[in-house]
């Protein structure tokens, strides 16, 4: 940043600052000192008991929901990036338009496909695949099932924008050089589209790490994820102390994760240069 | 690696392309010897990247057969038809280091790692790149990006080579220097090379015959000189070299060769009519500018005789060239070496001009 413009950050800086370093600093403080100075709360967060269950769960659901996204967003953006013109508008429409919609509206409408008397137990039931409604809510399955959907659009987007950064005569060179088009997708497209991929797996694993909406409409006590039991902490035991190093846990394990990640996918790309 | 003559024939049959009404490519016959090096010339749409792109197989040909080395690959898809290829902007992976890149075809053909390192390190030699393997791609110079494009479809011994106006993307001086070296790697490895340009002087310089295409169509095929000296009609006279262009009225026969009446009202000599009886309306006169004389007024000079005034004078790199004006509104081009004297006519000066019956070529319009 050139010196003359720095000025320019100092209202952002002094925003940041305030509303969000100084409240950083005090839960993370709040962990060590409430209700009273010690490890107290770090020991009940990795003894014996939910916390830690549950702190796992976080990264299991986190971890299989990037895995389904990556999964359903690869083709996706494949096939929008091959596409030109109006058929490209009709789906980038389709990706973006779930956005519009609040978090909860689209959690609460899952509920309403997933729940006892539910759209899908009635199609289950009509079709005589099922004798008697199935029990799918709380459940992992309208968990990971309602949190690709919302995170979707964010997996397809960086990988959208990588897939159409690539160079088509890369594809049709490889494809002269003697590459099949199966041989062409694995050696040249998809270690081109890493690019998107790692953001996109990035991004989706982050943002689920401290998912909120949707596990707790969706998941219950039984597939609980960590947001919500802070939460729980919180405002319904008014244990801010538990609340507060249960918050530094997960920003601790996110940013850990993240680092790792940065560590595997730059080395990734290393390797298939040096090789 | 066998050098010896290991390049592919290739003949091209009644090749066409058409999207929908528009003739890409129209009916074309083609053939290319064994280890020739041969080159497409045109202007933008003549449809020279079409018969490319229809011979490495990105595009499906409407009608016709391409036989390389006797084996018709119209339905065999690129990556079976064994061609290397050249492109313009080099395609290089960038995800791959020089020497992953050209090793690529290699891999593919399932070739041991010890020979895939072997052959790698001689064709890095053979382009001047020895112990850049480890280098990326995007560290290299155009010029050497070029040569690793060279190096990767040229190591699986393809026998035939297309080249898609690879020196395209450099600066003048590097590309007569790639141009020696494209030159010298042909004689060494051997294949046929079919090479699109639409740089008539590269084509010149680089290829035993080339073929001229203008709107979809061959015009004609031959050593460049064999162009140059009988263009087949304006088009080629045109695009290779600079050509003074007269349209004719009517050749008459006279003793020794035809008086031809030009609609420039310029009576010229000339010695052989257009090949073919053809009429004189679709007759052009084509006289190159190096095959004028100049002179002062009413000296005597060669067959053909005009007399005219000096409009531009232009020195550039060992020639001069004017441009003199003829009657009303038609300018003949002259090019003639640069010497170190002083007498050279200048702008506003009164000339003659003269050159020989056999300096007047009789072409078809079209």
């Amino acid at each position: 940043m050139a010196g003359g413009y720095a000025w320019l950050l100092a209202a952002p800086a002094a925003f940041l600052a305030l509303f969000f370093a100084w409240p950083l600093v005090r839960v993370v403080w709040r962990g060590f000192t409430d209700p009273v100075l010690g490890l107290g709360n770090y020991a009940r967060v990795f003894g014996d008991g939910p916390y830690l269950r549950v702190m796992l769960n976080t990264i299991e659901t986190a971890a299989t929901v990037t895995a389904l996204c990556l999964l359903v967003a690869y083709p996706v953006a494949y096939v929008m990036a091959k596409t030109r013109g109006r058929w490209l508008q009709i789906m980038a429409a389709l990706v973006l338009i779930p956005l519009w919609t609040s978090v909860v509206i689209r959690s609460y409408a899952w509920m309403v496909v997933f729940q006892r008397r539910g759209v899908l137990n009635d199609l289950l039931l009509a079709t005589g695949l099922v004798d008697a409604p199935v029990s799918f809510l709380p459940g992992a399955l309208g968990v990971h099932v309602g949190m690709v959907h919302i995170m979707l659009p964010f997996m397809v987007l960086p990988l959208l924008s990588s897939m159409r950064a690539i160079d088509g005569t890369l594809l049709r060179a490889a494809e002269v050089l003697g590459a099949s088009p199966t041989k062409v997708f694995w050696r040249v497209f998809l270690p081109l589209s890493l690019p998107g991929l790692n953001a996109g797996v990035a991004l989706v694993f982050m943002t689920s790490l401290g998912f909120f909406v949707t596990p707790a409409l969706l998941g219950g006590p039984q597939h609980m994820m960590a947001a919500v039991l802070i939460e729980q902490q919180a405002n319904t035991y008014l244990n801010w102390g538990m609340a507060s190093a249960l918050s530094s846990t997960l920003l601790v394990v996110t940013l850990a994760i993240y680092v790792v990640y940065l560590r595997v996918s730059g080395g990734a790309a290393d390797a298939a240069l040096v090789r | 690696m066998s050098s010896a003559a290991r390049g592919a024939p290739l003949a091209i049959e009644g090749l066409a392309k058409q999207y929908g009404d528009v003739v890409a490519l129209a009916p074309t016959d083609l053939t290319i010897e064994r280890g020739e090096f041969f080159a497409l010339i045109g202007p933008s749409g003549s449809g020279k990247s079409t018969l490319l792109g229809a011979i490495a197989g990105f595009v499906p040909p409407s009608g016709g057969r391409i036989l390389i080395d006797g084996d018709d690959v119209v339905a065999v898809p690129p990556y079976r038809r064994n061609i290397g290829m050249v492109f313009q902007n080099y395609a290089l992976f960038p995800h791959m280091s020089v020497f992953e890149n050209i090793a690529f075809p290699l891999r593919l053909r399932k070739a041991s790692e010890a020979e895939i390192r072997a052959r790698v390190e001689r064709m890095l030699a053979m382009v001047r790149l020895p112990g850049m393997g480890g280098r990326r791609s995007n560290q290299l110079s155009g010029g050497q990006q070029q040569r690793v494009a060279l190096a990767r479809a040229a190591i699986y011994d393809a026998g035939l080579l297309l080249m898609d106006e690879p020196l395209g993307a450099l600066d003048k001086n590097l590309r007569e220097e790639m141009q020696d070296e494209i030159k010298q790697f042909h004689r060494q490895i051997g294949a046929t090379v079919l090479y699109v340009t639409h740089d008539q002087e590269e084509a010149a310089r680089l290829s035993d015959r080339m073929a001229i295409l203008n709107h979809g169509r061959l015009v004609q095929v031959g050593r460049s000189r064999d162009l140059y000296e009988a263009p087949r009609n304006a088009f080629v006279a045109s695009f290779l070299g600079e050509a003074n262009l007269f349209a004719v009225r009517h050749m008459t026969s006279t003793g020794g060769g035809l008086a031809v009446d030009t609609r420039e009202g310029i009576p010229l000599a000339a010695l052989r009519g257009p090949a073919g009886a053809i009429n004189g309306a679709a007759v052009m006169a084509c006289v190159r500018p190096e095959a004028i004389e100049l002179a002062r007024p009413g000296a005597s000079g060669l067959d053909n005789r005009v007399e005219g005034v000096v409009d531009d004078v232009v020195h550039a790199a060992g020639t001069v060239r004017y441009r003199v004006r003829v009657g009303d509104g038609f300018a003949i081009t002259v090019r003639r070496p640069s010497r170190l004297q002083a007498e050279d006519p200048g702008v506003g000066e009164r000339v003659a001009l003269s050159w020989r019956a056999d300096d007047t070529l009789l072409i078809l319009k079209e």
